[in-house]
């Protein structure tokens, strides 16, 4: 018996699992339908897939939830899963879950998948047909994913660092490193048996201010920790940033450098989408206005040239959304998209140019660690603060690096900490913005530039 | 997706405090005096970051010394800090209004250490879940111990009142 399947009979032996099939999941990927497969879409459909959030603790809810969203001309569902699972407190979620199914309130912000089971959440995804992509936030997902997979929910959000950064303020990072090759792994294994699993990595990170570059940077980290794990459909993404030109010149630059390094680990036959999420940062109360925010998105979306979009809803300031409030985004989205026509192609070579120069400078810094693997050498390197994400709660991030808008609302670095941004393209970021200013006047600055929408 | 910080034990969990995030030291308002050491962090499971990191910035621009713990802190990693790092004052965030609950125990904490008795004690943020008003909230806080209560005040407000708080004292001092 190999390593990995030893660690997965451990993983799949825990009490909350009602006796885990092997070979039945196995038979099952093997026969299911293509259409449960994003991969699939990804490369038939031209269109731009939308794929909403959402989840709630009972399936009565969420089948009814999908229902909505089916009729809102859905292309992905989501499956959002709740805060204890997510922390692997199976015990709380079954409470909680129990306590949900026996009165109106939810108490849980999810579905808890593990306590669901793959039996019974299955039917659901069968009977839908549509892709479903997991949402989640865990640092250790091995158990929550293999119950995904063997629900038929077959694209895997997250990643050892982006599902670490913003949401963790001590969870050891290099234990997830090693729980998220264990996902790779599965979602490898499972990818020779039907049409591919699809990865997709959360590019908003703390979605306050974070630069381009730190952003691309750790999309290709992500993609690539995947990749050599066997991987073959791939999803980098990353949050509409507040500038439509540094949206545009993000997405070229993300999918360029995608290719690029993609290429110099030989996995050149891996598929890699982009995904764009709609404004991640705090969003008005005003729910007209926030109507007007999505839309705007969805525009920037297509001028990014998205291959799937995910939405906000006009709720988003107030709690978790209602399931109509959440499919009227959807189908106001595919009406956007729908009608919009003749896109002018935007270059800002200067931008691409400076942008590309950032990501190779801190990769190069990345692979020249000393470290004998991948995961060691970006592992060691947010240690050392040449990754830095500003915002991060996390104990291990260096929180040196400080960033404010220029005037056009760019997000520039005005200082760099151990991030090794080459010396023209800092003076470049400094130069376009206003640094004649006491701190306590860049302080309000910052606050005025993370509250941009509202 | 905003889930609870993970309550997972390891050894970086010994107390940590981050260096400065401020660009450009501007020399301490108190002329003569040493640099007064602040304690800072988020109390209770908050992972409410963005004030945080920007009261490190603005503390550190005002002149201070900032030992900032970060988010999700307990009642009781703040006092060990600050007896640690020999404090001057102990700046406590919340939120999500988690403080209310904390607060009572802040006198039973801070009497176990003597050497705590001149520490100037401080809480901003949103101080209560749900509504309520500065009349009936600050004068609680300041019997849980407080002497300078901030509920729902901007950023510069509040170190200003710290500010003009501290010379007081220090007046105090020079004329007993």
């Amino acid at each position: 018996m190999s390593q990995l399947q030893e660690e997965r009979e451990i993983i799949l032996g825990n009490e909350n699992v009602d006796s885990f099939d092997f070979d039945e999941v196995r038979e099952f990927v093997k026969g299911a339908d293509e259409q449960l497969f994003i991969s699939h879409h990804f490369d038939t459909k031209d269109k731009m897939l939308v794929q909403p959030r959402g989840g709630f603790p009972t399936y009565e809810k969420q089948f009814a939830l999908y229902e909505f969203f089916v009729d809102a001309n859905v292309d992905v569902l989501p499956l959002t899963i709740d805060s204890n699972t997510r922390l692997n407190d199976y015990t709380t979620a079954k409470k909680m879950l129990r306590l949900s199914e026996a009165n109106e309130i939810d108490m849980l912000n999810g579905y808890p998948l593990v306590n669901h089971g793959y039996r019974s959440t299955r039917k659901m995804m069968t009977h839908f047909n549509h892709p479903v992509s997991l949402r989640h936030g865990t640092p250790d997902a091995r158990l929550l994913i293999e119950i995904a997979i063997a629900s038929g929910i077959f694209e895997i959000e997250g990643g050892p660092i982006t599902y670490l950064l913003p949401y963790s303020k001590n969870f050891p990072l290099d234990k997830a490193f090693l729980y998220w090759k264990y996902v790779e792994r599965v979602c490898a294994d499972y990818s020779t048996l039907n049409k591919p699993i699809n990865r997709e990595s959360f590019g908003p990170l703390t979605a306050t201010l974070v630069p381009p570059s730190i952003t691309i940077v750790i999309q290709l980290l992500e993609m690539l920790l995947s990749l050599e794990e066997g991987v073959k459909s791939f999803s980098v993404s990353f949050a509409q940033q507040g500038s439509m030109i540094q949206d545009i010149v993000t997405g070229k630059v993300t999918r360029a450098l995608a290719k690029h390094y993609a290429a110099q680990i030989g996995c050149e036959d891996a598929a890699i989408h982009l995904v764009y999420h709609q404004w991640m940062g705090a969003f008005p109360t005003n729910r007209d206005s926030a109507d007007q925010l999505i839309n705007m998105s969805t525009v920037i979306a297509s001028m990014v040239g998205a291959d799937k979009i995910i939405t906000k809803t006009r709720e988003e300031a107030v709690g978790i959304p209602t399931k109509e409030a959440n499919a009227q985004t959807v189908a106001n989205t595919q009406y956007t998209l729908n009608i919009l026509g003749g896109l002018p192609a935007i270059v800002d070579e200067q931008e691409e140019e400076i942008l590309t120069a950032e990501v190779h400078a801190i990769m190069e810094a990345v692979f020249n660690d000393p470290a004998d693997t991948l995961w060691r050498k970006v592992f060691n390197s947010i240690k050392s603060g040449v990754i830095d994400v500003p915002f991060s709660p996390h104990i291990i991030n260096h929180n040196e690096m400080i960033t404010i808008r220029d005037a056009q609302k760019n997000i520039r670095i005005i200082k760099r900490g151990n991030v090794p941004i080459p010396d023209r393209c800092f003076e470049y970021e400094k130069s376009c913005c206003d640094l004649n200013k006491d701190t306590t006047s860049i302080v309000n600055d910052i606050i005025q530039d993370i509250g941009i929408m509202q | 997706m905003r889930p609870k910080d993970l309550a997972v034990s390891h050894e970086d969990t010994i107390i940590w405090v981050s260096g400065s995030i401020g660009f450009d030291k501007i020399p301490s308002i108190f002329e003569g005096s040493p640099t007064m050491k602040v304690v800072t962090g988020v109390i209770g499971n908050d992972i409410h970051v963005v004030a945080n990191r920007l009261m490190d910035l603005s503390l550190n621009a005002r002149g201070y010394e900032v030992f900032n713990l970060g988010v999700n802190t307990h009642l009781e990693e703040f006092f060990d800090a600050a007896v640690e790092t020999g404090a001057d004052i102990l700046l406590i965030s919340s939120l999500n209004g988690e403080a209310e609950g904390w607060g009572r125990e802040v006198k039973i904490h801070k009497a176990k250490y003597k050497s705590l008795d001149g520490l100037t004690m401080m809480i901003g943020g949103n101080l209560t879940v749900g509504s309520g008003n500065a009349d009936d909230i600050v004068p609680r806080f300041k019997n849980y111990g407080f002497d300078l209560v901030c509920h729902q005040i901007d950023l510069n407000t509040g170190l200003d009142m710290l500010e003009a708080h501290l010379q007081e004292k220090l007046q105090e001092e020079s004329q007993a």
